[in-house]
């Protein structure tokens, strides 16, 4: 029953981004949706206790950004990205400016892509104490403090890096992701499970779809002119 | 007729013939010799490194006029000189008309010049003249003066024709310049371009025929003619001649000449990495050979490391040694290689090459890339070969076993029976070695006697053994707590818990959890009561322990030993042991009594003895004969020497000095000591020995890499050394780090600290602890093991007072309170105190000792300014730091070192350079950079101090020296009342608000 939902809500999802998108001339577009197969696992919820500013901005429970799931089981914070198959060149680092948010004590969103180049720019919104550690190891590693005074800083990284985790070390249950890419053909989901791959050449790729718990899934395709294809991932609870 | 000449008594015809003859065999003779002479085994290499080096530059050129080619930019070039040529070419007429207008010029301005000359000489002898005349007042002097006035005139003319032409001639030479300045120019371009091109041109203009010219072709070949080759030849013997470093030759030192380079062409090229030896580079030219290196060619040479005859040509004669049987047998196809018994340091085989290192640096303890001396070294340390054989270098360390002189509070004599038999029964990773069931005493004979001299052994430590009071427990303990203090305490930084064997290698870090007993089995060992007064005090049983005082509570204390003692899986104690018989201990006994008294005499004093005075007896002779004293304290053998060969300069030792018996194998020194590693009885094979001559070293059951390290360290200790001047200086900044190295290696430092990027290796099992009694998934483990791990000690010299240091590692303080590892208390002398504590002060370059006389008195402005900064609204430092007794919220994995240990512990100019980028200082620290050193200029808040960065990390460290930690409340510096202000500040105050600390973090010393 719930299988037949799923089909029929990717279809619609298919049917409608065929139509949104047919337009999009001489490139192609990978779109699709990422779902969960199986039981949630329980999380523990967050204790925010340790810094009274961060409660403020939750009203229930704060539980892990590990596994978002949306209606159906749709997967959110996942990465799709092309692992393989890309003409080497140098894709010019797009103007738009990727932001990342730790609002609430959290970091929005929790797992973020941006571009070799490329503006990123973190806020604190919260008045209280964050520091911004990024565990990376091809780029410099680096670990701001942003104090209530500085609501927003800003980072560029030169080096492609795929996956680097970043951490809060005042308040220790903040964890992102953040990935540098040297190509512009990537998308996170949201929790609604689908993702959109715009403006690619012509050719045969592998499409990955990356998640900090669940790993890596891969899958091949090939695409011509501005057809637009449809790939869609299913992660499951690994068998422990 | 000849025969009939009276006047001769010889055949002149026969004489004629004999001379010719002999001529002729003189002359091949002398070809011969010549020719013998000329052709030598190095030629030959040096012949076909030509052609390598030939065919190497070859592919280089190849390779970069292909880049040139394919990167299109030369091309480009070279189409645009082209074009350029052209259009010069359409200018050819307007430079042939400027160029001759210019030599037109040219002629006109020679003659204007020479003109000018000419009336100048003419005016000055005229000037001459007239000087004379009008000095003398004669009356010439006016005709003179009128010569003199029209010179002047026409010289002024000339002049200005001379700088005329000279004009128009630079103007004309401009012009063509302009012209051809295009081409000129992309002419320049193409050099640079091809400039690597050239030179791989010039190159192979000097190794390859085929690139020459005919001319150099044939003064190529005579070069290396006999008789002409004296003079410059191409094919030449290379040496290092070191006059600092003497070979010994018979009584004679004479200065290392090292002729290796010519054949090991390819020596110091990178180019030549792969190719056939003997021309392939050195494995490590970072660290030899390379003139940037440490170990220069021209500054050591080759055989000062790796031994050998540097002055031999050729491939015998420069003692080459293979490095396996394999290698042995190839070279003695190619090669006719045998051993040469006349050179007493061969070059030292492959594997063990790194034996070389030791002889200039003796003194270090852990030698950068010579990883397989480090572990031999490392395994002789931790199997305690240094107590039963006198090595130099080790004369001050403590005994590797236990104390034995209070066994019976410890152990049962069943246990030491089993044990003695077999230590590697019960664990089977102990360093005690095994002295029965070896290949030379398990014959049936033999058998039966060790079973005997077991029992008399036992017997005599245990009638020897002092009583020891074992203190009750006074509470009850808690198995599963125990598991997890051990777990968590610090204990696995020294011990492993490993109930089988594993198949992983033995290594210098592996080492480190080897530092005390596999904590396995030990309910079988020994009892509750005992491990509780052990880990109370273990320097109370055995006063000279490496282990350290845990300052474990009762209760802790009790959980631990009772989870120690819970393990008692093995049926070490179910098997059953022989009896004791006497009249083989008679043997035993009569045995040892002959050695002083006849064999009637040695009978009947045997006779007199009853079974145990003969047990304690025999007891004592076998101690003594085993050398069981050498590593454990035993009651009557205090001052005891050690037993074994002298081993500080075993690696002198000639082949012919060592005993192979009938073992076969190679007899060299290295393949004598790994066999002795691998079978300490082996060369007992075939021999007829009374059971007291055979040998007795006991087997360690080393493994061959192990056996092959040691054998490496063994060979390294010589007696010979070069020069001073080549050792690594010592001057007082190195002594101090070597002394600490060695202090660090013999208390396992590193087994719980990171100590120059080296060590932590307990961090796995903090990891463990986290996935285990945390609850934390694996990952997140992993990120949060640094945080509860004991400190990265990096920069401790430069961070921490010396005056505090050394309190604290005699009485260790907690500093990071959140952490379950815990700083133990060593029983350090102040002899070792200070030496580590000079060896942190070295390794930063510090001054020692340390002293500080600066005021950090401050301003009222700087003092609310500094408040300000350390309040929540704007850096927050009491988000993560303990400030005197007020904890910070949230979970202990964000908290950060207390402050109110600052003043008393960290350096001033530390806390400024941490405030400033703690990254830099400690990669990966939770501690986050204020101040972004890539905006610095902006990165503090702009309404404090004038918004001057270095003012307020000032002001902020000022602050922190005044943090207390004696009062409660008022500790919160927010609340400290204004007027304090000015007694806040300095050192000189010793007064309750006098203490303080900074930041700091997941770095240095721990809990």
């Amino acid at each position: 029953m719930n299988d037949l939902y799923n089909k029929f809500s990717v279809s619609l999802f298919v049917m409608f981004s065929l139509l949104a998108f047919s337009h999009s001339a001489q490139a192609a577009t990978i779109t699709g949706t990422v779902k969960y197969d199986g039981e949630a696992p329980k999380f523990k919820e967050i204790k925010m206790d340790a810094d009274p500013v961060c409660l403020t901005h939750h009203t229930g429970p704060v539980y892990p950004q590990t596994l978002v799931l949306g209606d159906g089981n749709t997967m959110g914070n996942v990465f799709i990205h092309i692992k393989s198959g890309l003409a080497k060149k140098d894709y010019p680092a797009p103007v738009e400016v990727v932001v990342l948010d730790q609002k609430g004590c959290e970091y929005d969103p929790h797992v973020v892509g941006a571009m070799v180049g490329q503006t990123v720019k973190i806020l604190n919104p919260d008045g209280t104490l964050h520091n911004v550690h990024a565990l990376s190891k091809v780029n410099q590693e680096f670990n701001l403090a942003m104090p209530k005074f500085r609501t927003e800083v800003t980072k560029v990284f030169d080096k492609a890096e795929f996956m680097f985790p970043l951490k809060c070390d005042v308040h220790p249950w903040m964890s992102g992701w953040l990935s540098v890419m040297d190509n512009p053909f990537f998308a996170t989901t949201k929790a609604d499970g689908r993702f959109k791959i715009e403006n690619l050449p012509a050719g045969t790729y592998e499409v990955e779809a990356w998640h900090e718990k669940l790993g890596t899934q891969v899958s091949s395709i090939t695409v011509s002119g501005d057809e637009s294809k449809e790939i869609n991932f299913t992660f499951s609870k690994p068998s422990k | 007729m000849a025969q009939e000449n009276p006047e001769r008594h010889y055949n002149i015809a026969l004489l004629n013939k004999i001379f010719a003859l002999a001529s002729l065999i003189l002359l091949i003779a002398l070809i011969w010799i010549f020719a013998d002479d000329y052709a030598r085994e190095w030629k030959g290499y040096q012949r076909d490194f030509r052609a390598l080096e030939s065919e190497k530059t070859q592919v280089k050129y190849n390779l970069e006029s292909n880049r040139l080619k394919s990167e299109g930019q030369y091309d480009e070039l070279d189409q645009k000189i082209k074009e350029a040529q052209k259009e010069a070419q359409q200018h050819n007429a307007k430079i042939k008309q400027l160029e001759d207008e210019s030599a037109q010029i040219q002629s006109q301005y020679d003659i204007y010049n020479q003109q000018f000359q000419f009336v100048r000489a003419k005016y000055d002898s005229t000037k001459y003249y007239y000087e004379e005349s009008s000095h003398k007042k004669s009356a010439d002097s006016v005709g003179y003066k009128q010569k003199l006035d029209q010179l002047e005139r026409k010289l002024s003319e000339l002049s200005g024709l001379v700088e005329d032409s000279k004009d128009k001639l630079t103007q004309k030479q401009s012009q063509i310049n302009d012209l051809q300045a295009n081409l000129r120019a992309l002419q320049k371009e193409e050099k640079t371009l091809t400039k690597q091109l050239d030179i791989f041109q010039k190159k192979l203009g000097k190794v390859d025929l085929g690139a020459m010219t005919f001319a150099n072709q044939v003064a190529d070949m005579i070069r290396d003619f006999p008789v002409i080759d004296l003079a410059n030849p191409n094919f030449r013997i290379q040496q290092v001649v070191l006059h600092d470093i003497k070979d010994n030759v018979n009584f004679m030192q004479v200065p290392k000449v090292d002729r290796c380079t010519t054949c090991h062409l390819g020596i110091s090229n990178p180019d030549f990495k792969d190719a056939p030896q003997p021309f392939r580079t050195h494995p490590d030219l970072k660290l030899f050979v390379d003139n940037h290196s440490a170990h220069p060619l021209e500054e050591f040479g080759c055989t000062t490391c790796h031994g050998g005859r540097g002055r031999g040509t050729d491939f015998l004669s420069a003692m080459h040694t293979p490095s396996s049987e394999e290698q042995k047998k190839g070279w003695e196809k190619k090669y006719h290689w045998h051993k040469d018994p006349h050179w007493e340091n061969p070059m030292y085989p492959k594997q063990y090459v790194q034996a070389g290192c030791f002889k200039c640096h003796s003194g270090e303890n852990s030698l950068r890339g010579a990883e397989k001396l480090n572990l031999g070294l490392n395994l002789i340390e931790r199997a305690g070969c240094y107590s039963c054989h006198t090595i130099e270098k080790y004369k001050d360390w403590v005994k590797p076993g236990p104390d034995l002189t209070k066994l019976s509070s410890k152990i049962s004599q069943e246990w030491t029976y089993q044990w003695i038999a077999n230590p590697k029964s019960f664990r089977h990773n102990t360093w005690m070695p095994s002295f029965f069931g070896q290949s030379n005493n398990t014959d049936p004979e033999s058998l039966k006697r060790s079973e005997q001299e077991i029992h008399a052994i036992v017997s005599y430590l245990f009638a020897k053994s002092a009583s020891f009071n074992l203190e009750t427990m006074p509470v009850t303990g808690d198995a599963k707590k125990g598991e997890e203090l051990v777990a968590s305490l610090g204990c696995l930084g020294c011990h492993n818990v490993l109930p089988k064997p594993t198949d992983d290698k033995r290594s210098l870090q592996s080492l480190r959890r080897e530092q005390g007993p596999n904590l396995i089995d030990l309910g079988t060992k020994t009892s509750q009561q005992w491990l509780y007064s052990w880990l109370k005090d273990p320097s109370r049983y055995h006063p000279e322990t490496k282990m350290p005082n845990l300052r474990l509570s009762d209760q802790e204390a009790a959980d631990i030993a009772t989870y120690l003692a819970v393990d008692n899986s093995s049926a070490f104690n179910k098997n059953s042991i022989p009896k004791v018989n006497e009249a083989i201990l008679n043997k035993i006994v009569e045995e040892f009594l002959t050695k002083s008294e006849s064999v009637e005499k040695a009978k009947s004093q045997s006779a007199q003895m009853d079974l145990n005075k003969k047990l304690l007896f025999a007891g004592e002779k076998l101690i003594r004969h085993y050398g069981c004293f050498s590593c454990h304290n035993i009651d009557g053998f205090d001052n005891e020497k050690p037993i074994g060969t002298d081993l500080t300069e075993e690696g002198d030792k000639a082949a012919e000095r060592l005993d192979f018996g009938f073992v076969p194998i190679e007899h060299t020194k290295e393949a004598w000591f790994f066999q002795k590693l691998k079978n300490p009885r082996i060369f007992d094979e075939g021999h007829l020995k009374d059971p007291l001559d055979k040998l007795r070293m006991p087997n360690f059951n080393f493994s061959d890499d192990e056996a092959e390290a040691i054998t490496t360290a063994l060979l390294s200790f010589v007696k010979e050394r070069p020069a001073p001047a080549k050792w690594k200086p010592r001057t007082p900044r190195n002594l101090s780090i070597e002394e600490g190295e060695t202090l660090i290696r013999e208390f396992n430092c590193q087994g719980c600290h990171l100590i120059e990027n080296d060590g932590g290796q307990i961090r796995s099992s903090v990891t463990e602890w986290l996935v285990k009694y945390q609850g934390r998934p694996e990952n997140e483990a992993q990120a949060m093991t640094t945080s509860f791990s004991p400190p990265n000690l990096i920069g401790e010299g430069k961070k921490v007072q010396t005056k505090w240091l050394f309190d604290f590692l005699h009485h260790p303080e907690t500093i990071r309170p959140w952490l379950s590892v815990r700083m133990p208390t060593y029983n350090f002398s102040v002899a070792e105190l200070n030496g580590l504590i000079k060896y942190f002060n070295a390794l930063d370059n510090e001054d020692f000792p340390f002293s500080d006389l600066s005021n950090y008195d401050m301003s009222p402005e700087e003092y609310s300014a500094a408040q300000k900064l350390f309040s929540d609204d704007y850096f927050g430092c009491a988000k993560c730091h303990i400030v005197g007794n007020q904890m910070p919220g949230g979970s202990p994995d964000s908290w950060a070192p207390n402050f109110a240990l600052a003043k008393r512990r960290l350096k001033p100019k530390w806390i400024i350079e941490w405030l400033h980028n703690p990254q830099d200082l400690l990669p990966g620290t939770k501690m986050p950079t204020y101040f972004d050193p890539q905006n610095f200029d902006t990165s503090g808040p702009e309404d404090l101090l004038n918004g001057d960065e270095n003012e307020q990390i000032r002001a902020l460290r000022d602050y922190l020296l005044t943090i207390s930690d004696h009062d409660d409340k008022s500790t919160r510096p927010e609340n400290l009342p204004q007027q304090e202000k000015p007694q806040t500040s300095a050192d000189t105050q010793t007064g309750e608000n006098s203490t303080g600390t900074p930041p700091s973090n997941t770095d240095s010393e721990q809990k």
